[in-house]
């Protein structure tokens, strides 16, 4: 993630961004707890 | 070696719950069967009873310490090779689908266990019918590793090897090269040589070819290794100019795979 994004990769591309993903994932019921932490991490980098 | 049709399958414990129906007895003598899956063979089961998979089985002898290699062809538009293969005890069994835009699948057994080995020709889509050629082959030695199979395994220097008698670095398996799968496992090694013998690093996961199968992702190995958390392989990929843009199938470009 973090190489992707210091190479340029741009987090608003794509039919469905990896800002819209990672807010998302963080913040569905069906994401395991465990898993939630790195997707609100990942969202927080995303947002910077 | 011996290579015939199964003429009742009642015997095969394992495939006398799997199929359906028995298989008429074909008389085909050597490796090369020419055949068809039609409506009346057995099936194998699938997530919709109206749309099973058809298949026709075949028996192998293999010695001990023989090699099993089996190529199933399509050659039918509608029929996508699926071949599997089933141990004499009935305790293995090797699957595999076909190889990318090749149109063919293809199972090694190494290592063979001695014994009746039966055979599988069969469709990856449920109640497709279609012509096919099957070639069996008992082995005394193994062939050699695929570049596939080596990318795989992360074998660095196997692969060297390989890739100087290799006529064509890119050749999908299972809808993928070998750099994908190199990728995927993480082996940065492997992924540099396979990248100094000119594997494209922007090739896709199955690109429409003559047998074009509406789930292929469209994935560079960028994407798959972004998805697999492997970030030394994301580093490598991206110095060797992997394209940060490039959509797969779903419009996904590789920093969502990342997430």
């Amino acid at each position: 993630m973090q190489r992707l994004l210091d190479a340029g990769a741009d987090p608003d591309a794509g039919e469905e961004t990896a800002r819209e993903v990672a807010a998302n994932m963080a913040d569905a019921d069906w994401v395991e707890e465990a898993k939630k932490p790195g997707y609100a991490a990942i969202n927080a980098l995303l947002n910077g | 070696m011996l290579i015939r049709p199964v003429a009742l399958l009642g015997a095969l414990p394992l495939l006398g719950a799997l199929l359906a129906a028995a298989v008429p007895a074909a008389l085909a003598q050597t490796q090369e069967h020419y055949a068809d899956l039609t409506e009346d063979d057995a099936t194998l089961p699938s997530g919709n009873p109206d749309y099973p998979y058809y298949t026709d089985a075949y028996e192998a002898e293999v010695a001990a310490g023989q090699a099993l290699e089996v190529v199933l062809a399509s050659l039918s538009q509608y029929m996508v090779p699926r071949v599997l293969v089933v141990s004499p005890s009935a305790d293995t069994l090797a699957n595999a689908r076909y190889l990318g835009s090749t149109g063919l699948a293809r199972v090694v057994v190494r290592e063979a266990d001695a014994g009746t080995w039966t055979v599988l020709a069969s469709s990856a889509d449920g109640g497709a019918t279609g012509n096919y050629s099957l070639t069996i082959s008992v082995l005394d030695e193994a062939p050699a590793a695929t570049l596939h199979e080596l990318a795989v395994e992360g074998d660095a220097e196997a692969l060297a090897t390989a890739l100087e008698d290799a006529e064509y670095v890119d050749l999908p398996e299972n809808h993928r090269t070998p750099l994908m799968f190199a990728a995927q496992g993480g082996h940065v090694e492997a992924v540099e040589v396979l990248l100094a013998a000119g594997a494209d690093v922007n090739a896709v996961a199955g690109r429409p070819g003559p047998m074009y199968r509406p789930e292929m992702t469209l994935d560079t190995s960028l994407h798959i290794a972004a998805e697999a958390g492997q970030n030394a392989v994301v580093a490598v990929l991206l110095a060797a100019g992997a394209d940060l843009t490039a959509e797969n199938a779903y419009g996904t470009p590789p920093l969502v795979a990342a997430v």
